[in-house]
């Protein structure tokens, strides 16, 4: 009796060692997943924002790949902070996000178009796209076939977990 | 009995007691292991999905074949796959309530009004047929935009020829007719045993202000009744890309879809105001262009208001008069070698 007794113990002994190990691999899985969630939502939201007709460059509908219109970004920028049904529109698709443009030449030069930042976060990830900034305002020159002229500079979206 | 012949007996009765702890412990692991991994492959499917309708979002004007794993469930702001539920976010996706089967036809198209306001994605299966009763110039139209990976087939508006109409073992059959409720198809007798989950009628015109307005009309089917088919839901839509939408969707899909693409058009609308405005203030050129910067805003500012109320085809009508004044007014604007509103 005392040896059946035995026997169980150590069964159950083993198994929960191994339930533990199996936990701790599950657990470490799970954590690597989520980190490539949040750099998949990172790329998606760069990709989603460099289709949006709200930031892309055009000319009578001929959209310019890899381009930001400057004053369509500044005019969504203030879109979104005075309008609070704008607001929470774009939270449907970018969500706890932040969306900015860079530009590095000729001038330097930095603008908000989204921002969203959670309360508390315990990561965030920052994906970066070089894109064209056009200034439809510059008088006198092309970028591309517009007229205006082409800076340069990153489209960066940080997302966070 | 003796001591020895009771603890033989307890033995047993133990190692019974511990033998069906042991079994039930793993019988409940592994339950509990396959609905964690199906749940797990679900969402890692419907995440998938999502990644490829994200990607065929922005492949416009082309129609790709997907295979899928299974049965998706689509409605207003997300599909299901597997039990697992994916938002789309803002994305503006119009397909039928379910697509069965294991092949998915995506084709995205721009939504011009006439500055690109979205990008639509239209879902569909082979398993769906389209039959589109070639009786007005918008039907035959919406004929050639829908992708040739559909199941589609035109027929000439002959009662005869729509009397050959037969069913083919399709999961469900969309017919399309330039709407009137005097041109309903009555002689459509080949698909009277089809119950009214299994075929939709759907009419579509072009508004008679000959602009880019339409009305759709969801008709609903009448088992057993005189008139087959009454006059449902009607929508007044802006643009052939959004009457070619309803093609694709139920009607509840379709005027959920479209009420957010409403609101997506006033959001887009109000940053083209704002951009408009801004070329305004900061240009230093001829007056003519200063003008047709004033008007464009005007004609921005009218679409935005209409763009708030509900779609009837006074609203779309609206739209689409203030969508040519702007159209003119930017052509106007290249002419004269500004920068344009769009």
């Amino acid at each position: 009796m005392i040896e059946a007794v035995m026997v169980l113990v150590v069964f159950f002994f083993l198994l929960a060692v191994g339930l533990m190990v199996y936990n701790g691999l599950a657990g470490r899985g799970a954590v690597q997943r989520s980190q490539e969630a949040l750099e998949l939502r990172g790329l998606r939201i760069a990709r989603l924002a460099m289709t949006f007709p709200e930031l892309q460059c055009s000319v009578s509908n001929v959209i310019q790949e890899n381009c930001v219109d400057q004053l369509k970004a500044s005019a969504m920028s203030s879109l979104l902070s005075s309008d609070s049904r704008a607001r929470q529109y774009y939270y449907d698709t970018f969500q706890e996000a932040r969306i900015r443009v860079r530009q590095v030449y000729p001038t330097e030069e930095e603008f908000v178009i989204y921002e969203r930042e959670p309360a508390e976060y315990r990561r965030s990830e920052a994906t970066y796209l070089p894109v064209i900034v056009y200034d439809p305002l510059s008088s006198g020159g092309t970028c591309l076939t517009l007229h205006g002229a082409c800076h340069f500079g990153t489209l960066i979206v940080e997302v966070y977990q | 009995m003796r001591r020895a012949q009771v603890q033989v007996q307890f033995t047993w009765i133990f190692s019974l007691f511990a033998g069906a702890l042991i079994l039930l412990f793993f019988i409940t692991f592994i339950l509990r292991q396959k609905d964690v991994s199906e749940r797990g492959l679900s969402a890692e499917v419907s995440a998938k999905l999502d990644a490829v309708l994200t990607l065929a979002q922005s492949s416009l004007q082309t129609s790709n074949n997907v295979t899928i794993p299974g049965d998706l469930g689509f409605d207003c702001t997300g599909f299901v796959y597997g039990g697992a539920r994916r938002p789309y976010g803002n994305a503006l996706v119009f397909a039928p309530g379910l697509i069965q089967g294991k092949l998915l036809i995506t084709y995205a198209d721009g939504w011009d009004v006439p500055y690109r306001a979205s990008n639509l994605l239209y879902l569909t299966s082979p398993r769906v047929r389209y039959i589109f009763l070639n009786n007005s110039e918008t039907v035959h139209s919406l004929f050639e935009a829908m992708p040739d990976a559909a199941t589609k087939q035109s027929v000439e508006w002959n009662i005869t020829l729509m009397a050959s109409i037969m069913p083919r073992n399709d999961d469900y059959v969309r017919i399309i007719l330039g709407a009137s409720s005097s041109t309903l198809p009555s002689y459509l007798p080949g698909l009277d045993a089809l119950s009214p989950e299994e075929v939709g009628v759907l009419g579509v015109s072009r508004s008679v202000s000959e602009t880019d307005a339409f009305t759709v009309t969801f008709y609903t089917r009448n088992p057993g009744a005189p008139v087959m088919y009454s006059p449902g839901e009607v929508f007044g839509v802006v643009g052939e890309e959004m009457a070619l939408a309803a093609v694709y969707s139920s009607a509840e899909l379709f005027n959920c879809t479209y009420s957010r693409a409403l609101d997506h058009l006033e959001h887009i609308t109000a940053v083209y105001y704002q951009r408009s405005r801004d070329l305004l203030a900061s240009y230093r050129g001829p007056g003519t262009c200063a003008q047709l910067y004033g008007a464009a805003g005007s004609s921005l500012s009218a679409i935005r208001r209409e763009a708030q109320r509900p779609p009837t085809l006074m609203s779309a009508e609206a739209i689409a008069a203030n969508m040519t004044a702007l159209a003119d007014a930017n052509q106007r604007l290249k002419l004269f070698s500004c920068p344009t509103v769009y």
